[in-house]
């Protein structure tokens, strides 16, 4: 059932066996998997079924360190939270993400790899995924492109699986089970604004709600689960202090810190041996109904080998503007209008005009050849501008003597189009670091509660590890003879480029020591015995895979802990 | 050392596509008629004219001889590169459409055995830096 929270009378108490703050990915999955349990489960999510702007708006805050986006940005606040824009692309994470590697400090999970195979299992369905879909060998069997040959394991494909776009926007996907769940009640317009405790602090007895039109009411959970995402799990922990100064759950001055994303930027260039080498496995492409993206990265063998940190890196083929002006002229438009009219059947507007255009096009060889001769002679001007333009301005008379359509056929007689160069864009996981982090600012939002700073910073192992990790790559294009790699990092400055991919992890990092985490292996916020936080904020590392699928499988195992807990 | 701006990337693919690395464009007519006419000069002026794109190669090769000027020496880096191959005298005797599959086995091999110099960024193989360093002093 959905309630708004705005008719809630004011004052009013609701209690309930389990308070889940946020339904986004991780707080509607936990609902689902609630769902038919014998126990009451009491859903606050701040937004309505459908974007507002002035619920958006309590996302606003400060960004103090490194370039980043508005952090009103890349997080949505309605149901179905951040999923309502996501992009899909899905990742697990490795073994060796989950280990402690003494080259990366704080690195090391509470659990291992395999105590998530099941719900891996699970969240791959839940996302409509193809659980072969990461193994490399199932693509060389199915996909039109090939992998580029290394030789050797040193360097390795790995692969995005996108959630289909009728899956992933999880508030419309999964809306019907979360509204006709009988035991679980979702409150639309529900801020939490406070976590209270009893007095020794170490259960949670209330969480107080606020509507931005000015209604509050409180419910009394036996269990709360904070999924309100990687950075809002923080805020409100960190709001939560009029008991506790520091924030519920920050003893140990945690809360907030090791914020980590994914940097990306482009930090080489790859020329090819060979202009037409097939670099479709690594743009976004379709297999069947699978569609993926593939990246190279270095194997864990030699991650560890190389101390560094995983680098996916992604090949962004660049075309010189002779075929790119081609493909979008006027010529090619008409060509493409003809056949499809032709195909159809219909009349074709301006068809005289088109089809003009095309022969006119068709017509630019006879430039070459002197006009009006008995027999084909070469027009000295032409030939004379032909050999001024030799070596390497040829490419751009291209179109003058051939014709943009001409040019357009080359790429279905060389099977492709002539790569000029090819971009490196690499997505690093970044080392785990305690002064990049979330604090509260003294600004205040609509409903006066303190908005956030962010102060994003990455570590010198996260340089090292992309500019090592390429220059491995570069040794391997040059073994296999696939080409050279110009390496394109400063020893100083971040490119200009840099970006987060919109992960938000880290904020509420989980480990079994209560100074090393604010949560423990099950989730469990430290010296609180009835709350628990979902989502990428537990991430002690963050892999280079995508966070989604991840924190899917972290919030099913949870669920599964509780329902046990509850039995 | 030389601004990162003079190797730039046309002159790096010209210089790659003129070692034949690549295979879009076939060595045209000419590269026979020029095999000839070099056949009998010494062995580094015919390493030299292995470039198509002789400038590029001059740009990359003075910034590897600016980052080791011990082997700024045209009988020195002639005979570093031939050490590295066959050896001079069947050298001598190796037409130049024969030399240009034995050096790309060589750079392969340089990448292999970790013979790689890192040449304003880019990843090159030993023996194709020397030859570009070649370029320079012909």
């Amino acid at each position: 059932m959905f309630i708004d929270a705005r008719t809630v009378p004011d004052s009013e108490i609701i209690e309930t066996d389990i308070c889940i703050i946020g339904a986004g990915a991780a707080g509607i999955t936990l609902a689902r998997e609630f769902s038919g349990q014998p126990f009451q489960v009491s859903l606050l999510e701040s937004g309505d079924l459908e974007f507002d702007g002035e619920t958006q708006s309590l996302y606003d805050g400060e960004n103090v360190g490194l370039p980043y986006f508005p952090l009103r940005g890349p997080r949505l606040r309605y149901f179905g939270g951040t999923t309502n824009h996501w992009g899909g692309y899905c990742q697990p994470f490795n073994a060796l993400d989950f280990e402690k590697r003494d080259y990366v400090p704080y690195s090391g999970w509470p659990i291992e790899r395999h105590e998530l195979d099941v719900y891996y299992e699970r969240a791959i369905d839940i996302l409509g995924l193809d659980p072969e879909a990461w193994n490399i060998d199932f693509w060389r069997e199915k996909d039109r492109f090939p992998t580029w040959p290394f030789m050797g394991e040193r360097v390795t494909n790995v692969v995005s699986q996108l959630s289909p776009g009728d899956v992933r926007r999880f508030g419309k996907t999964y809306r019907d089970d979360v509204v006709h769940a009988a035991n679980v009640t979702t409150y639309l317009n529900a801020n939490v604004t406070q976590i209270e405790t009893d007095e020794t602090g170490k259960r949670v007895t209330r969480v107080h709600v606020a509507c931005l039109s000015g209604s509050n009411f409180s419910v009394i959970p036996k269990i709360v689960i904070l999924a309100a995402g990687g950075i809002e799990n923080a805020r409100i922990l960190l709001l939560s202090n009029k008991q506790w100064p520091a924030g519920l759950g920050n003893q140990n001055d945690l809360v907030g810190r090791f914020f980590m994303e994914h940097p990306r930027f482009v930090a080489g260039k790859i020329v090819p041996a060979n202009p037409f080498i097939s670099t479709g496995f690594y743009g976004l492409h379709k297999v069947g109904q699978i569609r993926l993206r593939g990246y190279l990265s270095l194997s864990p063998e030699v991650q560890r080998q190389e101390q560094v940190t995983d680098v996916n890196a992604r090949l962004l083929p660049m075309f010189s503007e002779t075929f790119i002006n081609s493909f979008k002229s006027e010529n090619v438009r008409s060509l493409r209008l003809l056949v499809r009219a032709l195909q159809s059947g219909k009349m074709l507007d301006q068809f005289g005009s088109h089809l003009g255009r095309v022969i006119a096009d068709l017509s630019s060889w006879q430039k070459l050849f002197l006009a009006g001769a008995p027999v084909p002679l070469p027009n000295p001007v032409v030939a004379t501008e032909i050999m001024k333009a030799l070596p390497g301005g040829e490419e751009a008379l291209l179109t003058s003597y051939l014709g943009d359509i001409s040019v357009f056929a080359l790429e279905e007689i060389f099977n492709g189009l002539p790569v000029e160069y090819i971009e490196v864009k690499t997505r690093v996981e970044s080392a785990p670091n305690p002064n990049s982090r979330l604090t509260l600012s003294s600004e205040r939002d609509a409903l006066g509660q303190n908005r956030l700073q962010l102060d994003w910073q990455l570590d010198p192992l996260d340089r090292y590890s992309a500019r090592r990790t390429l220059e491995v790559m570069g040794v391997e294009l040059g073994r296999a003879g696939l080409g050279r790699m110009q390496i394109e990092l400063d020893d100083e400055a971040w490119p200009d480029d840099l970006a987060g991919g919109s992960h938000h992890m880290g904020t509420t990092r989980m480990s079994k020591d209560p100074k090393q985490g604010v949560v423990d292996e099950n989730s469990r916020l430290h010296g609180l015995s009835n709350m628990y936080i979902a989502g990428s904020s537990v991430f002690p590392t963050s892999g280079s895979g995508t966070p989604t699928l991840t924190l899917l499988a972290l919030a099913l195992r949870l669920a599964d802990h509780l329902k046990e807990k509850l039995a | 050392m030389t601004d990162k701006s003079d190797i730039n990337r046309r002159q790096f693919l010209t210089l790659i596509l003129g070692l034949g690395l690549a295979t879009f464009m076939r060595p045209p007519r000419v590269w026979s008629w020029l095999a000839r006419r070099f056949r009998h000069e010494p062995l580094s002026v015919r390493f030299a004219h292995l470039f198509r794109q002789k400038e590029s190669a001059k740009v990359i090769g003075q910034a590897y001889l600016q980052a080791i000027p011990a082997e700024a020496d045209v009988q020195t880096l002639t005979d570093l590169i031939a050490a590295s191959l066959a050896g001079d005298q069947e050298l001598v005797k190796t037409s130049t459409a024969e030399l240009r599959p034995i050096l790309e086995r060589q750079m392969r091999q340089d990448f292999d055995q970790g013979r790689v110099a890192n040449v304003e960024g880019w990843l090159l193989s030993e023996t194709e830096a020397r030859l570009c360093a070649l370029a320079a002093l012909v």
